[in-house]
């Protein structure tokens, strides 16, 4: 088989399964006609390396192929951009989860190992993430009908945000928010079932704790559900502002109750004298007072806040957060 | 910028000279099919016009505008080889003659773009 044959052959081999044969004839008819005109002009049949030359000219046997595929793109340009928003909203998430859970495990066994186990399941969970999304937006494209691009594509000018509202929130934020406080809520939940992990000996937790960490964990998954709507749509910065409202809401109703309960701390019996018990159970009432001076201020911080930005961006952002 | 093919906007001026040229290339295949050519020989006629075109890219497109209905064709023997040769359909005749009076329409609106500058 001579080298224009095999040139063929590879060519065909990577050719679209319809017509072939009449393809490679074709493309077979129009080399043997450049190099019958080389070797008209150089009167004699040109050697091994001409040859070669004019194949390479003529191309690459999977790109000459691939011309005459149907689709060209593995992703088109009409859905690349929503391919970009994709991987720019889900990996960040992928691996803050891991690195979350990470952090859980290593604090929970008290070493670094789990952590650094976690990173490279992060690092893994990114490049499966990456296959699936990548697979999900190849096989739109190629089965996609003009509908379904339609329905990505709708948008209505109407609802464009005002850029001087000040309500949009980066998304490093909002992600940063959400990660922090599922944390959070995961050490109140395993406070929640064993209020002794935050035991120290012979001093233990009492009772009147236990609305303090449902409150608490409640007020985190409010603020962690609030940046997490406000990283998939940045510009519903008073969706997260009044997460945080009720979120500082949920914190002072959880340290009301707490001071309502009583002492505090307890004691195994002969272990701690009856006046230093008093006295922590005394400074912990005070540090739960100030705690709650300081969250309610920031709750009125946070209140001027989202009024200021009501008032900035009209009602669309408040009517958009509300009806969510 | 320079425009020499050797100077530094030479990449900028070739990617734009690319874009310009891909836009003329379906017309100048299909005004020369108005006669019947095989792909060696309208290849040559295309160069012969100014126009150079690569056989990577003009068999595709003679198969992409045969594939749409504008030209047709049919293996024949010349010289004791098999060449397929192309040639416009009525339906081919008929587009060709919308894209140029599209294409003095363009090439007027630039003229006067041009001279106002």
């Amino acid at each position: 088989m001579d080298m224009l044959d095999r040139y063929l052959a590879e060519v065909q081999r990577n050719l679209p399964p319809d017509h072939e044969a009449d393809i490679i004839d074709e493309i077979g008819d129009a080399i043997r006609s450049q190099i019958e005109e080389r070797e008209a002009s150089l009167g004699r049949p040109l050697n091994a390396n001409e040859e070669a030359d004019v194949l390479r000219a003529y191309g690459n046997p999977k790109v000459v192929a691939s011309r005459y595929a149907k689709q060209q793109y593995l992703i088109g340009p009409q859905l690349l951009p929503f391919y970009w928003y994709a991987l720019r909203l889900v990996l960040p998430i992928v691996v803050g989860v891991a690195v979350v859970a990470g952090a859980i495990a290593a604090l929970a066994v008290g070493r670094s190992a789990p952590f650094y186990e976690a990173l490279d399941t992060a690092w893994h969970s990114v490049i499966y993430s990456f296959g699936i999304i990548t697979i999900m937006f190849v096989l739109l494209e190629r089965f996609g009908n003009r509908a379904v691009l339609e329905k990505l594509d709708r948008w209505d000018p109407r609802r464009l945000p005002n850029p001087d509202s000040g309500t949009r929130v980066p998304r490093a934020r909002s992600g940063f928010e959400f990660v922090v406080n599922v944390i959070v809520m995961l050490v109140f939940a395993e406070l929640l079932r064993d209020p002794h992990a935050a035991s120290i000996p012979p001093l233990s937790l009492t009772g009147a704790w236990h609305p303090v960490f449902i409150a608490n964990l409640i007020s985190c998954g409010i603020v962690a559900a609030g940046a997490l709507i406000v990283y998939i749509r940045p510009t519903l910065g008073t969706v997260q502002l009044l997460a945080r409202l009720l979120g500082h809401g949920g914190v002072m109703v959880g340290l009301a109750l707490g001071l309502r309960g009583g002492a505090l701390i307890t004691a195994q019996a002969g272990t701690v004298a009856a006046d230093k018990l008093l006295l922590i159970n005394t400074m912990l009432t005070l540090s739960f007072i100030f705690v709650f001076a300081a969250v309610a201020i920031a709750a009125a911080v946070t209140l001027w806040k989202l009024v200021r930005a009501t008032i900035r961006s009209g009602s669309s952002d408040t009517t958009s957060a509300l009806a969510l | 910028m320079a425009t020499s093919r050797d100077g530094p906007g030479a990449e900028a001026f070739e990617n734009l000279r690319l874009e310009l040229r891909r836009g003329c290339l379906t017309l100048a295949v299909l005004g020369q099919l108005r006669v019947e050519h095989y792909g060696y020989t309208l290849r040559k006629a295309l160069d012969d016009c100014g126009l150079e075109i690569d056989e990577g890219t003009l068999y595709p497109l003679l198969r992409r505008l045969e594939s749409q209905g504008l030209l047709q064709s049919e293996w024949r023997e010349e010289n004791k080889r098999k060449k397929r040769f192309y040639r416009l359909t009525t339906y081919g005749e008929t587009i060709l003659a919308q894209l140029l009076e599209e294409f003095k329409h363009i090439n007027a609106s630039l003229d006067r773009i041009v001279s106002e500058a």
